[in-house]
């Protein structure tokens, strides 16, 4: 435990001062095709690590249920901070050091659990599984990820889009608004809303909040506002681009099915064996 | 039905639950079938106000503060019925109800603002499972909290066991919720996690209650550090469902209550 928190000490005080020092974190820099390979070479690199030297410090490190709890303790200690402040932001070196540690972890245990005879080891599959895709697809694919929006209206069809920063980018695709139809309830809050758009001058496509609209295997259509007078002129459309959602999607199914065998399994093993120790007057 | 109705309704459950955790704490035995009975037949009274209000809203009664407290203090009687039938521990349907009072009480003295307006992003078949598989999982870890604030009271280790279940199964709703939360936030808004305020004590939530099971797997922490971060959680839980309204940051959350 002491051995852990030393290291894990020596390389958050690393991830402070790059945060402290080092200009805002490069997340352009990890765009694809580097954050697969970085990836790829963690997959892999863990597992031959694993394989050959599986007593050397840093394998012991990385399995340790002493890291888990101190990654988890540091997690909930960023998360308090995020929620505390006004305008959070997780793209810094800080985060970029703790979810590094978290995945290089999460892969470890993963590893070390997932290929043995345990109990419950579905369960533990899908549940670790299902998180280290999920945290791959989040994190890893966070500098692959990207939005713009786009005014259309009736006139004419437009190219036009907006980043968050306000930065105007052309669009290969051309949007024109063809009807817009929204509802009201009584006290004057919309109750629903829908587009009907025209898409590359071809393609009639309907939009409305929660149906999105698949361009591309990668890229989403929303319908996120309008105009808000009696007969709205144009409505705000927002592009989603995230390649990285069918890894997140599936880890998140993955976690689901974990939950469910965790709910219908109940305790794992480790802590029965506990619970009857507890019943007899034991500490645990 | 209407918001009107409610304090009947809620005088009603809430006789048949101080009814109920009197028969356990006075039973002989250490489960008493009758205050079972009391305590679930209060709980069909409460669930009959749900059933008539949802059918009256059109809508289900999810959206409100007011509402989800409606459904925290229903699956709250709930946790602790099962648990007292489980364990037998006489003393949990008294703080549950204690506990329930507290919320119901809450939404008689100062009613939240109720109208029929259901906004056009809650319209989602993810609504109902993620909002009610979350506040069941709230009132599991209620149950929990109050049994590590007893054994904590106590110096004993005799509920770890209840807890250590109680905790298990809220983990698994606490996990069902946010990961259903995730899948509508991508039908909704494009992005399965968007650092939202609430999200993130969602995200801080989690973590506390996982490390709990953590060090119960790994058979570590001190008997106070497990209570510590119980409550910690609970309270932690607490800002995620309504003390993220009273932040600054929650000018910017998609997720404040109307």
């Amino acid at each position: 435990m002491r051995m852990c928190i030393k290291v894990w000490g020596v390389y958050f005080s690393g991830a402070l001062l790059c945060q402290l020092l080092l200009p805002a974190f490069p997340e352009d820099f990890f765009a694809f095709p580097v954050n697969g390979a970085l990836v790829l070479l963690a997959v892999t690199g863990l597992w031959v690590l694993r394989k050959e030297r599986p007593a050397s410090p840093a394998v012991r490190l990385l399995s340790s249920p002493s890291t888990t709890c101190i990654l988890l303790a540091l997690l909930v200690l960023s998360c308090l901070t995020l929620g505390l402040a006004s305008s959070p932001s997780p793209s810094s070196w800080w985060f970029f050091f703790l979810f590094t540690a978290l995945t290089l972890h999460l892969l470890m245990v993963f590893y070390a659990g997932a290929f043995r005879r345990r109990p419950h080891r579905l369960r533990f599959i899908l549940i670790h599984g299902g998180l280290l895709l999920a945290l791959l697809g989040s994190f890893a694919g966070a500098p692959d990820t990207a939005e713009w929006r786009l005014p259309v209206d009736k006139k004419r069809p437009t190219r036009q889009a907006y980043t968050p920063q306000n930065g105007k980018i052309y669009l290969p695709h051309s949007l024109q608004l063809k009807d817009f139809d929204v509802t009201y309830y009584p006290n004057g809050l919309p109750q629903d809303f829908r587009a009907d758009l025209l898409l590359d001058q071809t393609e009639d496509i309907a939009l409305s909040v929660n149906h999105p609209y698949a361009l591309s295997l990668t890229d989403d259509l929303y319908l996120v506002d309008y105009e808000h007078t009696p007969e709205p002129r144009f409505c705000i459309v927002q592009l989603v681009r995230q390649p990285w959602k069918y890894v997140l999607g599936t880890g998140i199914w993955l976690l689901l099915g974990g939950c469910l065998l965790l709910f219908v399994q109940g305790l794992p093993q480790g802590m029965t064996v506990r619970r009857e120790k507890a019943e007899k007057g034991g500490r645990p | 039905m209407t918001w009107t109705e409610f304090p009947w309704f809620a005088a009603a459950a809430i006789l048949l639950w101080t009814g109920g955790a009197v028969c356990a704490l006075r039973s002989r035995k250490d489960f008493s079938t009758g205050a079972a009975w009391l305590t679930a037949t209060g709980l069909c009274a409460f669930a009959a106000f749900i059933i008539l209000f949802w059918m009256s809203l059109q809508r289900p009664p999810l959206r409100t503060l007011g509402e989800t407290r409606l459904w925290y203090s229903f699956f709250l009687m709930l946790a602790g019925l099962l648990t007292y039938c489980r364990w037998h521990h006489r003393w949990l349907l008294l703080f549950s109800t204690v506990l329930t009072l507290v919320f119901t009480l809450m939404n008689i003295l100062k009613p939240e603002i109720h109208d029929q307006s259901l906004m056009p992003a809650l319209q989602s078949y993810w609504f109902v499972p993620h909002v009610t598989v979350y506040i069941f999982a709230y009132s599991v870890m209620g149950c929990a909290f109050l049994l590590a604030i007893a054994g904590w009271v106590k110096h004993t280790e005799r509920y770890r066991p209840a807890i250590d279940r109680l905790t298990c199964i809220g983990m698994a709703f606490l996990t069902a919720g946010m990961l259903s939360g995730a899948l509508w936030a991508k039908d909704a808004w494009g992005h399965f996690w968007n650092w939202d305020p609430k999200e993130t004590w969602a995200a801080a939530t989690w973590c506390l209650y996982l490390i709990y099971l953590h060090l119960r797997l790994c058979g570590k922490g001190r008997r106070a550090m497990l209570n510590a971060l119980l409550v910690a959680g609970f309270l932690c839980l607490q800002m995620c469902w309504y003390g993220v309204n009273y932040l600054p940051a929650a000018q910017e959350s998609m997720h404040v209550y109307y």
